[in-house]
């Protein structure tokens, strides 16, 4: 038997004279009434569900007597209770309806496996389909529907496993991995890119047509196309690699007299917030005014959510003292200088696979405060280019 | 005389056939636990009822249970649970009980 209070019952005070009949007359009519308790000569207690209190009322009234109802029900005080705390009670309803719509939401798509410019075509594939960060789940049609749909859109996979973890979509691309066509080129000769010396030839296909030491000018045949004598001849095409020296001609320019920046090591610091652009400093105003002369660095720590950058930022700027000295070097220091540089200059110009083998001061001037060097060099490098054989047939 | 009558058939077939007695007859059916609890089904409604005393009409006759702090757990139409100490309880037939039906 059920010795709870139900969530709808009342607990109900009758006042009456014939109290045994409207009992009698209660569970007659279908009355659920519950743990009655005598408390003097002409009144009951009682408890009856909320939906019955109409019925007893008008037994109650038929048989003369008065009812009152001594505590609500359960249900009738967590209402007054939800109605006093409503701000409350609608927080919790709107952080649960937030929290649910936002589970529902893809917050990361992951690509696995995948090429970048593969991973592009996915990514573009993906968005036609409907799938990117902030869309609705139930949106969406099922991991397979967008497996079988993306692997349609997309060329050069074998597959992509789309797998759904919670709001995560994660992609697993196996890539295709066509063996490499290879370039069936049409005949060719290998000629010379530029005017030099042969070091060495080394010809894959072809037949020679120099020698070592041989001076070529641009465009002079190095490598035949043509191999085979009389009806076996034909055209294929030629390749190999034939290193040449050439030569090289640089003018550097240098001051004998340099400028060098030393920081001396002391620094002051300067924070700021910095609201709309707008800075507003908060420690270190006179951080400026500390050295005559200063290398400025600033550092914006600037709090971000995503690609989103908030407004408000907090800068740092450090003033580090400086000491400017000029340098004087010696005319035979800035020489050496100045051949660096060239250099330098020379290796940035030539190819990777060139090589510097000797190198020899031209002529060196030194004149208002500066060395001027021009300098040759010898370098060997690859001085092979092709030249297709236009064949007449 | 027909109700006797057929008062007695169902006494014999009860007998008989061995069935227990409140299938058949309009007796009331007690079941008790300790002094805790009463659970009296087949009553035809409540006579009266206090903290001391309680009394339910039955087809024939009347029941009076006598105790201390009655509660009625639960009432439908044909079955009551009390609850309380139970004293006594008492079987009131007609011919000595003095008419006060209701």
């Amino acid at each position: 038997m059920n010795k709870q209070r139900g969530p709808s019952d009342v607990k109900v005070k009758l006042n009456a004279e014939r109290l045994e009949s409207i009992i009698n007359e209660c569970f007659r009519q279908n009355i659920v009434i519950k743990d009655v308790v005598r408390t003097d000569s002409n009144s009951v207690t009682f408890l009856t569900p909320l939906s019955s209190m109409g019925d007893l009322e008008s037994i109650v009234s038929q048989y003369g007597g008065d009812i009152e109802v001594l505590k609500p029900s359960l249900m009738e005080s967590y209402r007054d209770l939800i109605r006093r705390r409503v701000g409350f009670f609608t927080g919790i309803l709107v952080f649960v309806t937030i929290l649910i719509v936002l589970s529902q939401m893809v917050w990361k798509i992951e690509i696995r496996g995948a090429d970048p410019d593969i991973e592009q075509t996915i990514v573009a594939g993906l968005e036609d389909i409907g799938l990117q960060i902030g869309t609705f789940q139930f949106l969406l049609p099922s991991p397979a529907g967008i497996q079988k749909e993306i692997l349609d859109k997309t060329d050069g996979v074998t597959w992509i496993g789309v797998e759904r973890k919670g709001t995560a979509y994660y992609l697993n691309v196996a890539e295709q991995s066509l063996p490499e066509e290879k370039e069936t080129p049409s005949p060719r000769h290998i000629i010379s890119k530029k005017t030099a010396v042969v070091q060495s030839i080394y010809a894959e296909k072809g037949q020679v047509v120099v020698q070592e030491n041989d001076l070529v000018k641009k465009g002079d045949l190095l490598i035949s196309g043509f191999i085979g004598k009389g009806e076996n001849a034909k055209a294929v095409p030629a390749s190999g690699k034939v290193l040449g020296e050439t030569w090289y001609k640089t003018t550097v320019e240098l001051p004998i007299k340099q400028k060098v920046n030393t920081l001396t090591g002391p620094t002051t610091k300067m924070y700021a917030i910095q609201l709309f652009g707008l800075r507003l400093p908060v420690w270190g105003f006179s951080a400026k005014e500390e050295y005559d002369d200063y290398v400025v660095t600033e550092r914006v720590f600037n709090p971000a959510i995503k690609e989103w950058e908030l407004p408000a930022a907090w800068v740092v700027t450090t003033y580090s003292e400086k000491n400017t000295t000029e340098q004087s070097s010696s005319v035979q220091e800035a020489k050496k200088h100045a051949q660096k540089a060239a250099r330098y200059k020379m290796k940035k110009r030539l190819p990777k696979e060139a090589h510097i083998k000797d190198e020899k001061i031209l002529q060196s001037r030194t004149q208002d405060g500066k060395v001027k060097l021009v300098i040759h060099y010898q370098v060997i490098e690859d001085i092979t280019s092709e030249a297709p054989i236009i064949q007449g047939d | 005389m027909f109700d006797r009558l057929k008062y007695k058939a169902k006494h014999w077939v009860t007998g008989k056939m061995n069935l227990p007695e409140d299938v058949l007859l309009d007796v009331p059916r007690l079941t008790m636990i300790g002094q805790l609890h009463l659970h009296v089904e087949n009553h035809r409604g409540i006579l009266h009822f206090s903290n001391e005393q309680v009394r339910l009409k039955l087809t024939q006759g009347e029941i009076l249970i006598n105790g201390e702090n009655f509660v009625i757990k639960n009432i439908l139409p044909d079955e009551i649970l009390l609850e309380g100490t139970i004293v006594e309880i008492r079987y009131v037939n007609d011919h000595d009980m003095g008419g006060s039906h209701e």
